[in-house]
């Protein structure tokens, strides 16, 4: 009973796919739209601008990855690198997100965003993503050293790492944070920091997207390990 | 790809972009974690689904959640198949009793309708990780802005 309530009667066949396709070395890739009955009508369409695929410029293009298993409101997140970029295919709006909220500076982190959705409460789109320090940085304290006009470097140094007190008196270890969400809101045009969440697992990478459905978006965790 | 459950009641971690919360759900099933099968969570009829297919047959195994968070508010819907075509696995895109997969040796995309059970073939190669599939719907707003 419960089958037969839960699959609807028809079809509204105006269903489209958007498809990427990759191939090759150096990369290929490729924007579709496909539409009709058995989606056999194929639409080409082109990167937005900041996603431009120059094969003279830069043959080594890294692959970009669509966020999620659906368009919010006709937008799509893409992500290449570490560059994340909201875009509208029907009116070629785009929006690139600022770095992220960092409590270091002038360290990039190594993982994109992890999920896109639309907050209907305040009329928003936001992008959620688990940051941490690349592996190298793992392990130990690093110094941080003052800018060049830094009153600091009047003072007689020579000499004062010798006590192995002084980098920390002075405050110039930064101590490796934990890894922590945050999140960017296209409103204020900023991430900030998502308390009390440190520990939700992220996606399982590369095989499971996340599912975007009524405001939220779903994915299976690496709780579960493929073997 | 078989899975096994190392970790605790967060099987599926939803993200509520209005409440900016957490919410884990545990999976329906225990007992199949150990066994060998294909496995995605997929959008059906806006519902959240979880489908997957046994020791690598042709056919699927279909739960639907009815409300995030909540263990007990799975409902087993079906199984369906087993169809004709090689080895599947289910990928994230469901649509309108709409469940596309991949086909194990070709990677070739199709869908299944579960209405009338036609089983159908498009022309995109879904090389596993290089492709990637969202349903699109053209919308012509501008985006939203501070007022």
């Amino acid at each position: 009973m419960f089958r037969t309530n839960f699959l609807i009667s028809k079809h509204d066949d105006e269903t489209r796919l958007l498809v990427k396709e990759q191939s090759g070395f150096p990369i290929h890739q490729s924007l579709s739209i496909l539409s009709g009955e058995r989606f056999e009508n194929r639409f080409n369409l082109e990167w937005p601008l900041p996603l431009k695929q120059d094969h003279n410029a830069n043959p080594f293009a890294l692959p970009i990855f669509i966020l999620g298993s659906a368009t919010v409101n006709g937008t799509l997140c893409l992500c290449q690198g570490l560059t994340t970029v909201l875009w509208n295919p029907a009116t070629a709006e785009f929006k690139i997100l600022p770095p992220s909220f960092q409590p270091a500076e002038n360290i990039d982190f190594n993982f994109p965003s992890h999920g896109f959705g639309y907050d209907r409460v305040t009329d928003n789109y936001k992008v959620i993503r688990k940051v941490w320090y690349p592996s190298v940085f793992e392990g130990c304290d690093w110094v941080y050293l003052p800018d060049k006009d830094d009153p600091f470097w009047e003072r007689d140094v020579h000499g004062l790492d010798k006590n192995d007190g002084f980098w920390e008196e002075n405050e110039l270890v930064v101590k490796l944070y934990q890894p922590f969400w945050e999140i960017y809101s296209l409103k204020s045009d900023s991430w900030r920091k998502l308390h009390g969440f440190d520990d939700m697992p992220v996606p399982y990478p590369g095989i499971t997207p996340t599912v975007n459905l009524n405001g939220f978006c779903h994915w299976l965790t690496q709780d579960l390990i493929m073997i | 790809m078989p899975l096994v459950d190392s970790g605790p009641d967060n099987d599926i971690v939803s993200f509520n972009f209005s409440e900016e919360t957490f919410i884990a759900t545990t999976l329906p099933f225990s007992d199949v974690k150990y066994r060998s099968y294909r496995f995605n969570l997929v959008e059906l009829n806006e519902s959240l689904s979880v489908i997957y297919n046994y020791d690598m047959t042709p056919d699927f195994h279909i739960w639907v959640l009815g409300e995030v968070g909540i263990k007990e508010s799975w409902t087993n819907l079906f199984v369906v198949g087993p169809y004709n075509c090689s080895i599947v696995s289910p990928v994230t895109v469901g649509n309108k009793n709409r469940v596309f997969f991949r086909e194990e040796d070709s990677y070739d995309i199709g869908w299944i309708d579960l209405s009338t059970q036609k089983v159908q073939e498009i022309g995109v190669n879904g090389e596993l990780v290089c492709s990637h599939m969202v349903i699109f719907k053209e919308n012509f707003l501008p985006f939203p802005r501070n007022e």
